[in-house]
């Protein structure tokens, strides 16, 4: 069983791999794919069943111990994400194989695959890693995977944003990369665990150094989550990607760098003194302001897709702001926030990319009536935009109620408000959209036609019903959670 | 002796410098060759500062031969040259993928730059 951590990365890895080796005809890349993302789930629903009860996996590489060896280390936080990331990939590359194959040409469609299951070994291995050098190999190899998925489509506002994504997360390697040896000079380890005992005493014989190492750390994950002012490359990045592409670039990745925060924040700094402690209320400083500017920036747009690329700046300061106060319930309203922004904006980028791919519309201002032609699609959208804004019955308003009920509870009512506020910022933008969709009138009558291919409409509406099941029955995912957040903050 | 202090750890200081002289041309210059630049100046500056994390005056290099470590000898902490390794590989490949796409927008656009790119962009 304890194999199953290691499986958990090995299993993309190795699809992503066989891939471009053997799935160079057809439809053979897309079934290795969807094979191997199935496996990853079956794999990470079994640990989840494990770990649920706080029950931790820790699996050495090759058996060797640390401090020396590699650990890997699954617990109940990184399973419950991990299932729902291999979950939600189902059914992104289920709705690729209609989607992709129109836009890319056959030769680019295998590396499509295979860099999409490598930014599922990244992301995996981010939250499984229990050395900090480990942390930062799966985090190069998502950002490049990342990377690698925006340009794969040849044309020239790709190529320029996954340029300019590389250049400043390479800016971002750096920091952490410079971050971690700090600390390694101070302690003399990388493994979570023998940190957090070797950090108070070097902490107290250097406090500047682990200072600038912290900063450096917090830095650098900041710049990969995209938290303002550092989200600069983010609308670019994932408006001019594929829309499925967009799914996990948005849902997924730019989440690797708040799990890897949270871990080192919450766990494995927390026994370090103040000045460290005060680096995450730092971050909340700037979470709000991605709540608010983020918000008026999504308003001004006039593509779809930038649109919500600017939302999730925003979605990225709720969970930084409801961390910054490291209280478990907040932790837990944060954590199950990102799970709820992935399968929210997942499903709202893929309902994005289904109607861009039946009507080539992708202006906001072009959506009129279009519920219309795509009911089903709208319907979807629409959950989304009401788990968005935090509308009870969606996934969205359990996980803000838990932020809300956090940030009382650690006596920070004004982070409370500013979460209120931005719901409300998130209405604005939102709801115009969904109006127009829903009771617009259309420009042409079109003739009836199918909405659009089994394969691409089954995954957003299971997507949907995912939101819902979350936000009728949280009761088993706050369970799980709140006792993984009291472990994270150790109490 | 504060200066045959600071001499011994030049290198320390030379890892920072490098670090920030690549961070500076990676956000001020508009080249994108000279973007590329910086950033391996960049990543050089930490593979200096970590492999010197690593070494203390007078040791050996880490290299065990049969029948083990020699008795009052130290070694060199080989576990920084080994991730230095990696991230070398790292950066690298970051280089090689940064490279060929400034290539095929150089062939798209003619420009290596940024604010023309961001020009023709809009």
């Amino acid at each position: 069983m304890d194999h199953l951590a290691v499986l958990l990365v090995v299993i993309p890895l190795s699809g992503a791999f066989l891939v471009p080796m053997i799935g160079r005809q057809g439809a053979r890349g897309y079934r290795i794919a969807l094979g191997t993302v199935l496996l990853t789930a079956a794999c990470a629903t079994t640990l989840l069943i494990i770990t649920a009860r706080g029950q931790a996996i820790s699996y050495f590489v090759g058996d060797w111990r640390p401090p020396w060896g590699i650990e890997l280390r699954v617990d109940a936080f990184s399973s419950f994400l991990s299932f729902f990331f291999s979950w939600i990939y189902v059914a992104v590359i289920t709705f690729s194989a209609r989607d992709v194959t129109h836009d890319l040409n056959p030769a680019a469609l295998r590396w499509y695959w295979s860099l999409m299951l490598l930014l599922l070994a990244g992301l995996l291995g981010v939250g499984s890693a229990a050395d900090l050098f480990n942390l930062f190999v799966f985090t190069e190899i998502y950002s490049l995977a990342a990377c690698g998925i925006i340009s794969v489509r040849d044309r020239m506002d790709s190529l320029e944003a996954a340029l300019k994504y590389l250049l400043l997360s390479a800016v971002a390697a750096g920091c952490i990369l410079l971050g971690i040896s700090l600390i390694y000079m101070v302690t003399g380890h990388l493994n979570y665990g023998y940190l957090a005992t070797a950090l108070p005493a070097a902490a107290a014989a250097s406090p500047r150094t682990v200072l600038a190492a912290v900063a450096l750390l917090a830095t650098g994950y900041a710049m990969k989550s995209a938290l303002f002012p550092l989200h600069i490359w983010l609308p670019d990045a994932h408006s001019s990607a594929l829309s499925p592409a967009s799914a996990v670039l948005s849902g997924l990745a730019v989440k690797a760098g708040i799990i890897a925060l949270f871990r080192l924040f919450a766990s494995v700094l927390s026994a370090s003194p103040a000045v460290v402690r005060a680096m995450p209320a730092f971050l909340g400083v700037l979470a709000v302001g991605g709540m608010i500017f983020g918000a008026l920036f999504a308003m001004t747009q006039t593509d779809l897709k930038r649109m919500l690329a600017y939302s999730t700046v925003v979605q990225i300061g709720y969970i930084y702001l409801a961390f910054s106060v490291l209280n478990p319930v907040a932790l837990t309203g944060a954590i199950l926030h990102i799970v709820n922004h992935a399968l929210l904006k997942g499903m709202l980028f893929l309902s994005a990319g289904l109607i861009i791919h039946r009507t080539g519309k992708r202006r906001i201002a072009d959506l009129q009536g279009i519920a219309r032609q795509m009911p089903l699609t709208m319907t979807a959208f629409t959950i989304g935009a009401m788990g968005m804004v935090g509308i009870p019955l969606t996934n969205g308003f359990v996980s803000k109620w838990y932020m809300v009920l956090g940030t009382l509870e650690a006596g920070q009512p004004a982070a409370a408000v500013v979460i209120l506020l931005s719901s409300l910022l998130s209405a604005l933008y939102y709801f115009p959209l969904v109006i127009a969709g829903w009771f617009g009138s259309p420009p042409a009558p079109e003739p009836a036609q199918p909405e659009g291919p089994p394969s691409m409409l089954w995954p957003v509406l299971g997507l949907g019903t995912a939101c819902l099941i979350l936000g009728v029955i949280p009761g088993p995912a706050i369970r799980v959670l709140g006792a993984a957040a009291r472990v994270l903050l150790g109490q | 002796m504060i200066s045959v202090e600071l001499f011994l750890r030049l290198n320390y200081l030379a890892g920072i410098m490098l670090f920030l002289i690549g961070l500076h041309t990676m956000l001020t210059h508009a080249n994108l060759i000279k973007k590329v630049m910086g950033m391996n100046i960049m990543e050089t500056g930490i593979f200096l500062f970590m492999v010197s994390i690593g070494y203390a005056h007078g040791t050996l290099s880490p290299i065990i031969r049969r029948g083990g470590p020699v008795q009052g000898l130290t070694y060199t902490n080989p576990l920084l040259a080994a991730t230095v390794l990696t991230g070398i590989v790292i950066a690298v490949s970051t280089t090689a993928y940064a490279l060929s796409l400034i290539v095929k927008l150089y062939e798209q656009c003619g420009t290596l730059d940024v604010d023309r790119l961001e020009k023709l962009r809009s």
